[in-house]
């Protein structure tokens, strides 16, 4: 069965509403989900439209630049999604908030939207 | 000097009389603060030359080209120190009019408190709720600013106390790149752009063009036009930032067209190019 990258937002939505789960590492995985769910939507649905990929890292560059040509609104938003990911991934001294995150879902939902549209 | 009027000293001499108990440290704080409220009063009173139209600019870059190389350098020289000037009096004239935290002194960074670009934000009548580093302007603050500064492509389309640019910065590796005549070029269309939709709407911006790259594809160089707004309300945030990017993008197709020289870099610059909004 094939992974719905839409589980990955959906995820990040949970962990984000646990009261458990209130704190940095929480948040920092939220905004590494986010932005995951909307690049892998994003290169699935160009890859239905006939779009191929490599397996490299390049593949992000490669997505956005596609995405771009489509929508540069929608590219704007994943760019901004990817660059809170690095600094939620790589950026120990970044601070990343609830209120933060909440609005990377937001984005990501929009993502999602926009994506789904392309024809 | 006559009789009736006392010299600068004299009435500098006369202060502790009129509050016989405050310490020279009060004193003095008092004097500073009356100065820079004068100077501030003249200077405002003073209205800078207004900058080259960019017609005019580009007809001046044209000829410094037919100059002979030494005459050449000579006047590009003296065209820098008067664009320096002429940025300084702006820079100073807006900073003095009440736009002292409008970011455009300060090396753009995320607030560790708010993850914001900029620390503090103006409200909706220019004065600034909070205070970095003082409300105030003061000299001091004047003096420590950073050199570097470029000249705006357009004069605000409003005067300065009503206008909705609060600040348009340029990164280090931009601020080298403007003496390229291209990347100058290109940079114009975007502030251009950027500022006329600023302008129309109803919220202040601030504007940093910077070069982002990648932390895992560091070959992957972009960049991106940060923005700031004081729009609070998330769906007006993605509207503007959405009507804003097609703007610009306009704008550069519509430069590839005027300048066909130009129309491979303002091909590769569109398709590096991001908008990040402050959400």
């Amino acid at each position: 069965m094939v992974f719905d990258p839409y589980s990955f937002l959906e995820f990040a939505k949970e962990i984000h509403a646990d009261k458990d789960y209130r704190k940095a590492s929480a948040w920092r995985t939220i905004a590494g989900r986010a932005y995951y769910a909307s690049f892998l939507s994003s290169r699935k649905k160009l890859q239905e439209l006939g779009h191929s990929f490599v397996a490299t890292p390049d593949v992000h560059k490669e997505v956005m630049a596609q995405v771009k040509t489509r929508n540069s609104g929608t590219a704007n938003k994943l760019y901004m999604l990817r660059d809170s990911r690095n600094d939620a991934d790589y950026n120990l001294m970044s601070q990343i908030t609830s209120d933060q995150c909440s609005k990377l879902l937001k984005l990501a939902e929009l993502v999602f939207q926009e994506v789904a549209s392309f024809k | 000097m006559s009789s009736a009027t006392p010299t600068k000293s004299e009435e500098l001499e006369r202060i502790p009389r009129h509050d016989p108990k405050s310490t020279p440290e009060r004193v003095a704080a008092s004097i500073v603060r009356y100065v820079e409220k004068a100077l501030t009063e003249a200077y405002l009173s003073v209205t800078p030359p207004s900058p080259a139209a960019p017609v005019s600019a580009k007809l001046q870059a044209l000829r410094l080209k037919r100059l002979p190389i030494s005459r050449r350098n000579q006047t590009r020289k003296r065209m820098e120190t008067h664009d320096k000037l002429l940025g300084d009096l702006y820079r100073m004239h807006y900073s003095l009019d009440g736009h002292a935290v409008s970011g455009s002194d300060i090396t753009p960074k995320r607030s560790p408190s708010t993850n914001s670009f900029i620390p503090s934000w103006p409200i909706q009548d220019g004065v600034p709720y909070q205070t970095w580093p003082s409300t105030i302007p003061t000299v001091d603050s004047l003096e420590t600013r950073p050199a570097g500064l470029k000249l705006p492509y357009s004069s605000p389309a409003s005067s300065p106390k009503t206008t909705r640019v609060l600040s348009f910065e340029y990164d280090d590796r931009w601020s080298t790149r403007l003496r390229d005549a291209g990347f100058d070029e290109l940079a114009k269309a975007l502030e251009q752009s950027a500022r006329e939709f600023a302008e129309k709407s109803q919220t202040f911006w601030g504007f940093t063009l910077v070069e982002e790259s990648d932390p895992e594809i560091p070959s992957w160089k972009r960049n991106v036009l940060r923005i700031s707004i004081d729009t609070l309300d998330f769906d007006e945030k993605i509207r503007l930032w959405d009507e804003i990017d097609k703007q610009i993008r306009e704008r550069l197709a519509m430069a590839a067209n005027d300048y066909p020289d130009l129309r491979q870099d303002v091909k590769q610059f569109s398709e590096s190019l991001f908008l990040k909004i402050d959400l």
